[in-house]
């Protein structure tokens, strides 16, 4: 794995401490950060400057946030992370529904916005690998044998389990919400059950996971949804 | 009774009241157009008037014109603005009614309502449309209107006999003697006769009998003399008005408890009328009388009379002539009017009549008798009439019986010893004992027994019902006399007792209700005492309404009221007046709404339910006195509620000033350290490596206690405000420990968490949220509070109804002032009392896991552990059954 990025990267942020912070933060990583102060400002350099990745903070003077999502969203797929408060569940959901890619909770550490931008732009890069082989630490899951080893050792999952664990390896690092999930494994007219998530997620962790209280690949988003974590891309 | 020596009399304070009430609006000035008879052009004349001040820029509206298809009438109507008459559908047949609500909103500075006596239909909110008319000058608006003489109610039954015509719709004299103008519309009968002819009133095929009947030459002059004289007087009177006012006569007609007073309180207006004087009627309520049936009569010439524009004064008392000479030297009344007292009869001749003692005692007064044609007393049923009795069953013989069967058993063994006379006593006990304790028809009836009993067994010959002895039927004769006084006078002085026990229950009813609304904190209290002292007091249903903002609330007991009588409860507040059953505003209610009338604008409306019941004045008075308490204790409970809020905005200032300084103290301790480190490494950049990281590293963690602290801010300030409402749905509570666990375990060094719950927990309904906030709060708890090498474990078990999370840690405990002061861990003010380090043990996290539990509506505790060393903080949920569990298509 390479640490070192090649890509151009727009903020929209309007408070000026903390893009000094990510300027600061960000350089030498490769990224060539480029800043806006509003969401008008922000909509106009993606189109003029055609960026890899695009942070946007939700709470700008100019424009609602998630409106410019869905804005943005109209004319281009460049994708996206959104920066917000603690407390704001509805909106990072809402955000995600409207096509954000990712979101991350101020206040947050630098590792933190790194590892979000490497797996979004993964995803952005490649798109969804179906025939992929992933491995991390004891976990090995081959998505087109189906295949799932834990210690080598094989595990038996229920055919929704393996839907459901296919579905957050191939978007790995990324957040999924629970109505992507239902959706997803269930269907569309069960997005909002979701104990079935939550049972069959606690029962994928104990298959998986060493110490289910500390989940190291199943991770939970409090409010939002489940993303995949401590995962390496073998091909 | 002193106790009433002391209170204000509620009458008066409710009089004083609705005056001072009334002062401040502009009443509307009323223009009546007086004519003799139909046909004489009071409308003709009242709408060309309107032209004129229409031309000259006035604001006036048509309410109601009736122009009888008559062409003047209608081209002078046009042009108007007219408000839209309401069609009414009574029972097949449309009725058109004007719509004093479109007029009301309206607001015009005049409006014309034609023919006054008009009686509504029964779905309008008065019954008559005076008093709709009333209701508009009480808004401001001036109104002009038309009526014939004939309707006035004190020379309706004159006109009457003059012209044979019976009058069914009248208007009070009030209505008159308050009118600011009266105008009279007046041509010659003759030319009145001219226009009928030529059909210009009536249509052709009803001149004929119109001419015949009413509108013969005869009948319109006398109906001509009639209106001018009113008309003349009413000019006289108010010149007398303006001038001096005692020189004024004072008239006082007493109202007899039978219908024949109705023609004497007419015949009084018209003698005050003639003096110019101002009219009182009195009605004093006897005890006996309370009970007997002209009573509903007497309340109809109560009403009558204060038709007739008389000042009403009802009184209870059983000696009537010193209550009428009280109201007199009271009122300074020159003149008394009084019908004539009926014929002496075989039982009152023995009394003074009411006129002789009047005579003798009314010194300096006029005393007027009025001949009105009673009738003679019919001759059947004379007796009964004279013992006042009506209506007698079979098995009202039954108790007599039995009782002078007593009477005889007792005489029989001393008829041998005794004079058959002294015998007789014996029968006149129990006639006595029947009086006091049976009706007074048994009571007659035990005397009539007795004397026929003690004919048959002890006056020889024996065993018959002849009498050997004549001197006898004169005994029998006494005997019957004494017994059937003797019964009347017990039986009327128990009715007596009755209804002075009745008034006494009220009023200590009252009492009761005044002292324990002085115990009611709550509105809701007043309620529940209010419906409670009226249902013992009149057994009446009831409900109250309170108002805010000067609109009536009304709760669930809207479903008790039907559309009508929440527009006239709501009218009751606005015009502080009754309205309902038995009033004069939509009388077809089944409730009777009473204004809690106070200083200021009613805090609300008592409204009772009579149904079928009709309340007399007596009760209405008494509820009205309740009503008044009831707005007094409204407005003492408003008052002390908003100095209570004052207290209350005062103490929260105060809590708020403490908790800021306590906040700002636990910020600025890490805020020094981040900025002592920052500028720290600004200087040193030359320092080692070592020493840099070192200093940036206190610098990330002071930021995180920083943000830890005010994310606790944030927390406790929405859950003070009730602002957090917990997002509920399933979750596995190892999956919130273990979010909390990822946010709380890196930052946490050299102490161990212990996490051992069963995979067969069941799910749990919580905000995943809120619950893992909980979790992260303790965990910063154990962090802070404990030394390295510490552990803490958890464990988690379901019982019944509730699932238990217990954490315990082996750091050095709770000591017990702590446990102390965690008592009341969900009051946050509670945080601000004693030092100001609010965010220390047991600080802000703590009572935000209290506040969270019980937003789970669950438990939060904080003990000692069970090892005797550490702390132990106990999280109880309440257990839900998870909805249909997820199926699988494998396994």
């Amino acid at each position: 794995m390479s640490n070192h990025l090649s890509m151009t990267t727009l903020l929209i942020e309007d408070e000026f401490s903390i893009r000094r912070f990510l300027r600061a933060g960000l350089s030498g990583t490769g990224i060539n950060l480029i800043e806006a102060a509003n969401g008008r400002d922000g909509a106009r350099m993606i189109a003029s400057h055609n960026p890899d990745l695009v942070l946007l903070d939700l709470g700008l003077p100019d424009i609602d946030g998630i409106q410019l999502i869905s804005e943005i969203r109209e004319w281009s797929k460049v994708p996206l992370i959104v920066l917000s408060a603690r407390g704001q569940e509805r909106d990072k959901i809402e955000a995600l529904d409207r096509g954000a890619d990712d979101y991350l909770t101020k206040p947050f550490q630098l590792g933190e916005l790194l590892a979000r931008i490497r797996a979004v732009s993964r995803r952005g890069a490649s798109g969804i690998a179906e025939k992929s082989r992933f491995k991390t630490g004891e976990l090995e899951i081959d998505l087109q044998t189906r295949l799932v080893l834990v210690q080598g050792q094989h595990v038996h999952l229920t055919p929704k389990e393996f839907k459901l664990l296919s579905l957050l390896v191939r978007y790995e690092g990324c957040v999924l919400t629970h109505k992507q999930l239902l959706g997803e494994v269930w269907g569309q007219s069960y997005q909002t059950e979701t104990h079935y998530l939550r049972v069959f997620m606690k029962n994928l962790r104990h298959k998986i996971e060493k110490d289910p209280a500390r989940p190291v690949y199943l991770i939970t988003e409090p409010g939002i949804g489940y993303r995949l974590g401590g995962f390496d891309r073998v091909t | 009774m002193n106790l009433d020596d002391k209170r204000p009399d509620p009458d008066l304070l409710l009089e004083s009241l609705a005056s001072d009430r009334a002062a401040p609006r502009k009443r509307g000035r009323l223009k009546i157009y007086l004519g003799m008879a139909a046909g004489v052009g009071k409308t003709y004349a009242m709408l060309s008037d309107a032209r004129l001040d229409r031309e000259r820029g006035r604001d006036i509206v048509v309410g109601y014109v009736e122009s009888h298809g008559r062409p003047d009438t209608d081209a002078l109507l046009s042009g108007f603005e007219v408000v839209p008459v309401i069609q009414i559908n009574h029972q097949g047949v449309t009725i058109r009614e004007f719509d004093i609500d479109a007029l009301l909103r309206r607001r015009p500075a005049i409006a014309l309502v034609d023919e006054l006596p008009h009686t509504n239909a029964v779905e309008c909110r008065h019954p008559k449309r005076y008093l709709d008319i009333e209701e508009l000058l009480d808004a401001g608006i001036d109104v002009r209107t038309t009526v014939n003489v004939q309707h006035i109610e004190s020379l309706n039954d004159f006109v009457e006999k003059v012209t044979g015509v019976p009058v069914r719709e009248t208007v009070p004299d009030r209505i008159f003697l308050n009118a600011d103008e009266v105008e009279v519309v007046d041509i010659p009968p003759d030319e009145l006769i001219e226009r009928i002819r030529e059909g210009r009133i009536y249509s052709r095929d009803k001149i004929e009998s119109a001419l015949r009947n009413f509108f013969s030459s005869t009948n319109l002059g006398v109906l001509r003399e009639l209106t001018l004289r009113h008309a003349a007087d009413r000019i006289s009177e108010s010149v007398v008005t303006s001038g001096r006012w005692s020189s004024r006569e004072r008239v006082l007609v007493c109202i007899a408890p039978d219908a024949y007073s109705a023609a004497t309180v007419r015949e009084a207006r018209r003698i005050a009328s003639a003096m110019n004087g101002a009219l009182f009627a009195l009605s004093v309520e006897t005890a006996a009388y309370a009970e007997r049936p002209e009573r509903s009569a007497s309340s109809e010439v109560i009403s009558l009379a204060e038709r007739l524009g008389a000042t009403v004064i009802v009184r209870s008392s059983s000696d009537v002539v010193s209550e009428v000479l009280r109201i007199a030297k009271e009122q300074r009344i020159t003149q008394i009017i009084i019908g004539r007292p009926p014929r002496r009869n075989l039982l009152n001749f023995y009394r003074q009549t009411f006129l002789d003692r009047l005579m003798r005692s009314g010194h300096g007064l006029s005393i007027h008798v009025v001949d009105t044609g009673r009738p003679g007393r019919p001759r059947t049923g004379a007796l009964l009439r004279i013992l006042r009795i009506r209506g007698g069953r079979l098995s009202d013989l039954a108790r007599p019986t039995i009782v002078t069967i007593i009477c005889s058993i007792l005489s029989w063994p001393i008829s041998y010893y005794l004079d058959p006379l002294n015998i007789l006593m014996i029968y006149l006990v129990g006639v006595v004992w029947a009086a006091t304790r049976y009706s007074k028809i048994e009571a007659i009836l035990t005397s009539i027994l007795g004397v026929l009993f003690f004919d048959f067994l002890f006056i020889p010959p024996y065993f018959t019902f002849a009498v050997s002895d004549i001197q006898y039927v004169i005994t029998f004769l006494v005997m019957l006399f004494v017994g059937l006084i003797i019964s009347r006078l017990v039986a009327d002085l128990h009715i007596f007792n009755r209804a002075i026990e009745e008034r006494e229950r009220r009023t200590s009813s009252l009492y009761e209700l005044v002292n324990r609304l002085s115990q009611v904190d709550q509105q809701h209290g007043v309620t529940a005492v209010a419906q409670e002292q009226i249902q013992s007091a009149f057994q009446l249903q009831s409900l109250l309404f309170f108002s805010d903002k000067g609109e009536l609330v009304f709760g669930e007991e809207r479903t008790l009221l039907s559309d009508k009588e929440i527009g006239i409860a709501s009218w009751t507040l606005r015009n502080n007046q009754l309205s309902g059953a038995g009033t004069d505003t939509l009388p077809t209610s089944e409730w009777l709404f009473i204004p809690m009338s106070t200083a200021g604008d009613p805090p609300g409306v008592l409204a009772v339910r009579p149904g079928k019941r009709e309340l007399d004045r007596n009760q209405i008075s008494a509820l009205r006195s309740f009503a008044l308490n009831l707005g007094l204790t409204i407005q003492r409970l408003k008052s002390e509620e908003e100095s209570n809020q004052n207290l209350l905005r005062a103490e929260q200032e105060e809590i708020r000033s403490v908790f800021l300084s306590a906040v700002s103290h636990d910020l600025r301790t890490p805020l020094t350290s981040i900025e002592g480190a920052a500028t720290a490494i600004l200087t040193r950049v030359d320092a080692e490596r070592e020493t840099i990281s070192e200093l940036a590293q206190s610098v990330v963690d002071e930021s995180q206690r920083l943000g830890s602290i005010i994310r606790n801010i944030l927390d406790v300030t929405r859950f003070g405000r009730g602002e957090i409402q917990p997002n509920f749905d399933w979750y596995s509570l190892e999956e919130i420990l273990g979010s909390a666990l990822r946010v709380v375990e890196p930052h946490i060094s050299r102490r161990s968490i212990l996490v051992s719950i069963s995979s067969e927990l069941p799910m749990v309904w919580v905000d995943g949220i809120l619950m893992e906030q909980l979790f992260i709060n303790l965990f910063e708890n154990f962090k802070a509070y404990t030394e390295d090498g510490s552990r803490l474990e958890i464990t988690a078990c379901s019982r019944l109804s509730t699932v238990e999370i217990s954490l315990e840690d082996n750091g050095p405990g709770i000591s017990s002032v702590e446990l102390q002061d965690v008592v009341d861990l969900h009051d946050f003010s509670a945080l601000t009392s004693g030092n100001a380090s609010g965010m220390s043990r047991p600080g802000l996290g703590l009572r935000i896991c209290s506040a969270i539990a019980r937003a789970h509506s669950g438990e939060f505790r904080m003990e000692s552990a069970t090892s005797g060393r550490g702390a132990r903080f106990r999280v109880v949920l309440p257990l839900r059954s998870l909805p249909s569990s997820p199926g699988d298509d494998d396994v």
